[in-house]
């Protein structure tokens, strides 16, 4: 966060789910609009479809968002007069993609959205387990006006069935959304926020990180050990994540909801690439594979069901071969 | 920095209030003041030593309760409240009936999000649930309002206030009514009124929200049918809570409906929190197994019961009897007062001088009205500082009376 914050501009929330609802509630009225990145985490531009938002999507590569291409979309829609409220970007270990937005962008999205009067909300539950390299500062922190809320949980550094999670902004928008958060729930499980206290108050939040993001880089280098073994350079590509939970496969010419029908009769699941596209197209030819779950062996097992899922996609009559 | 927040707030964000209830607690934590003002359960009836007996099941299960949960809600906990609940919703509803939810405030939200389109009405009475009121109106709700008698609401009135929306043009959504022990009237619904509502329902086709988080908190009496067991077309949502009956620091409620809104609610449930805290849900169902729930139910019971009395001694010894009415109410959390030549605000700001403190009536009346009622909660207090508050309360009003 770069300082530490009063407790008037921090509020606890059933889950980071909750952030996005609170802040739709306070900024969204119906047919407002909201920029994204395009693929990104569905439960996310569910509710705010729910809340009438319609989406301009920026497209990403492995910097994350392509920032560059914002003041001319942004210019396009103000001209014909509507209100665009905020820009939703999940700044590290992207959910799908697995990439962080490099700190080059960080900086000039903050500038293009000062420029244009445009709030963000950056949904980081994964910045905290990262596998190697250095952090990267948050939007938050680079921020001096007061146009971020930042959000994170206990979900991925704790566990979920905390149903904990926090965040953070000026003293304007967390009032708001506090008193919104009166009528949707009252307010958090305070058996919750208690147990989850207690953990971090005798240390072990802190003690047991470095475990957590230990077991998750051992699994993280499972799969990527197992997708060079079974799947062919060639046939299918994707960027090692350096933290999160996810990798993001791209399948040239092969539908990814028909390679799932493939892959479920062998008995493994991933998610088709399109889910992750509010607009509803794109990601044909995606999938994305969450690697904190199973085993190591069983990551094996399914890497490999998968390759074969993709090699008897390509034998059956009707493919065409490139 | 309205540049950015300020101007960038949605229509909702701009209207919404905080609750006056909670921005009343400032003055009402004052030293020495005495609160009927909010409506919380009494801290020394909490279990907490037979709640805490459940922590236990962290070490059992430890690894699936600290997992996401469904949001459909703990399958054990939704088994024992079928069950539970089976003797009020007139048969064991199924699984997929039931949703459990985060607090009962949060079926408040869900159902505003399943029903209600900007401009819709709902139909509540007059006075009803504060925190209900905000949460349809945020989703865009209008409301008509229904009067209340000792009998609660009026439901003879709504064949016409319904055909004269309808002639309108107007979208009537649902009836909400807290059926017993209301927030704040005190008042409960009578069986012939139950039965007429559902007529009514029935026959114009528009569904019942029944709220109730108190009507196990019952003193005197018997129970009375739920509106849900006297349906038969599936048209009516029940909800209620462990809030008043356990504890609300647990933010565990449920609603039981037909399979058709239970499915709705869960879906937008779904991108509301995704599901309520595992953990919480877990507790609750550890307690409730081990027959605490069932056990402790008749000491909340009681020790309410004798706040109840003391309040109602208290009135008639301290209050000035001729500007005064009220209904004592047999159970829940609330006395309702009726002072014709009194304003409530008025009388507000003097009780806070003599350190008492209450709520008004205003603030529960979606179109208006209220301003010489009070609402005074006695499960807080205990029955000494009851007596104390009501005393000072009395001489306040006397004083506006010019009787002092
Ligand atoms: C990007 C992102 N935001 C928010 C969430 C929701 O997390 P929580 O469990 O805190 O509600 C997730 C969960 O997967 C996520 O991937
Ligand atoms: C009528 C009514 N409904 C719902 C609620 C919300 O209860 P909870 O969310 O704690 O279950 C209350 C709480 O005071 C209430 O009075």
């Amino acid at each position: 966060m770069g300082r530490k914050l009063s407790t008037s501009e921090l509020l606890i929330t059933a889950g980071s789910a909750q952030v996005i609802d609170l802040l739709c509630w306070a900024l969204l009225d119906r047919g407002d609009w909201v920029i994204c990145e395009e693929p990104t985490f569905q439960g996310a531009t569910g509710t705010m479809f729910n809340h009438g938002a319609r989406f301009l999507t920026v497209p990403c590569d492995g910097e994350g968002m392509k920032v560059e291409l914002l003041p001319e979309r942004i210019e396009r829609i103000r001209a014909a007069g509507e209100p665009i409220k905020f820009i939703y970007t999940i700044v590290n270990f992207h959910n799908p993609l697995g990439c962080d937005l490099s700190l080059q962008r960080r900086a000039r999205l903050l500038e293009i959205a000062r420029t244009y009067g445009i709030l963000i909300l950056e949904d980081d539950p994964y910045g905290w387990v990262r596998f190697e390299g250095e952090d990267i500062p948050s939007l938050f922190s680079m921020d001096d006006s007061g146009l971020v809320v930042f959000s994170s949980t206990f979900s991925k550094i704790l566990a979920p069935g905390t149903r904990v999670a926090w965040c953070a902004g000026r003293d304007e928008i967390i009032r708001k959304m506090t008193v919104l958060k009166e009528n949707v729930d009252t307010c958090t499980s305070v058996l919750a926020q208690a147990i989850v206290w207690e953990y971090c108050r005798l240390g072990y939040l802190d003690a047991f990180l470095p475990r957590i993001i230990d077991h998750y880089r051992k699994k993280r280098d499972g799969m990527e050990t197992a997708l060079k073994k079974h799947l062919s350079p060639d046939r299918v590509s994707w960027q090692k994540p350096g933290g999160g939970f996810f990798y993001w496969l791209t399948v040239p010419e092969i539908p990814a909801v028909q390679l799932l029908e493939k892959a479920l009769e062998k008995k493994v699941a991933f998610v088709p690439g399109n889910a992750f596209y509010p607009t509803g197209s794109g990601g044909l030819n995606n999938f994305r594979m969450c690697f904190t779950f199973a085993s190591t062996e069983m990551t094996d097992l399914g890497v490999r069901y998968i390759g074969e899922a993709i090699r008897e996609f390509e034998q059956e009559p009707g493919h065409k071969k490139s | 920095m309205d540049k950015f927040w300020g101007s960038n707030f949605s229509n909702k964000a701009l209207k919404v209030r905080p609750s006056p209830i909670r921005e009343m607690l400032s003055v009402v934590n004052q030293p020495g003041m005495i609160s009927f003002a909010g409506g919380m359960p009494a801290p020394d009836v909490f279990p907490v030593k037979e709640f805490h007996e459940g922590t236990e099941v962290f070490l059992r299960d430890g690894p699936s309760l600290l997992q996401y949960g469904t949001t459909e809600g703990f399958t054990p906990l939704k088994e024992y409240l079928s069950e539970w609940t089976a003797p009020r919703m007139g048969r064991k509803a199924a699984l997929d009936e039931m949703l459990l939810t985060s607090g009962s405030q949060q079926v408040l939200d869900l159902m505003g999000w399943a029903m209600i389109d900007p401009g819709d009405y709902v139909i509540t009475e007059d006075p009803s649930y504060l925190a209900a009121l905000t949460a349809f109106h945020n989703h865009g709700s209008r409301f008509i309002g229904i009067p209340t008698d000792a009998e609660g609401m009026v439901v003879d009135m709504l064949p016409e206030k319904i055909e004269k929306a309808r002639s309108e043009g107007k979208k009537v959504k649902f009836i909400y009514t807290i059926v017993n022990f209301q927030n704040p009237a005190g008042c409960t619904l009578s069986l012939e009124r139950r039965k007429k509502l559902v007529e009514i329902s029935n026959k114009y086709g528009v569904p019942i929200f029944e709220d109730d988080p108190y009507g196990y908190v019952r003193f005197d009496g018997d129970h009375l049918p739920s509106i849900f067991s006297l349906d038969q077309e599936g048209g009516v949502i029940y909800a209620g809570s462990f809030s008043k009956i356990l504890a609300p620091g647990t933010r565990i409620g449920w609603c039981t409906g037909s399979r058709d809104i239970i499915r709705k609610l869960t879906v937008f449930k779904q991108s509301t929190d995704l599901c309520s805290s595992p953990i919480s849900q877990a507790l609750i169902y550890e307690y409730c197994k081990k027959g605490y729930l069932d056990a402790h139910l008749p000491k909340i019971v009681a020790d309410y019961r004798a706040k109840r009395d003391a309040m109602e001694d208290s009135f008639k010894k301290y209050l000035p009897l001729d500007e005064v009415s009220w209904v004592k109410p047999e159970g829940g959390f609330f006395y309702w007062i009726h002072m014709p030549h009194i304003d409530a605000e008025d009388l507000f700001k003097k009780a806070i001088e003599k350190k008492v403190a209450f709520v008004i009536g205003a603030p529960f009346f979606a179109n208006g009205g209220g301003e010489h009622n009070a609402r005074i909660n006695y499960t807080y207090s205990t029955p000494d500082t009851i007596e104390e508050g009501v005393k000072r309360l009395g001489e306040a009003m006397r004083e506006m009376l010019g009787k002092a």
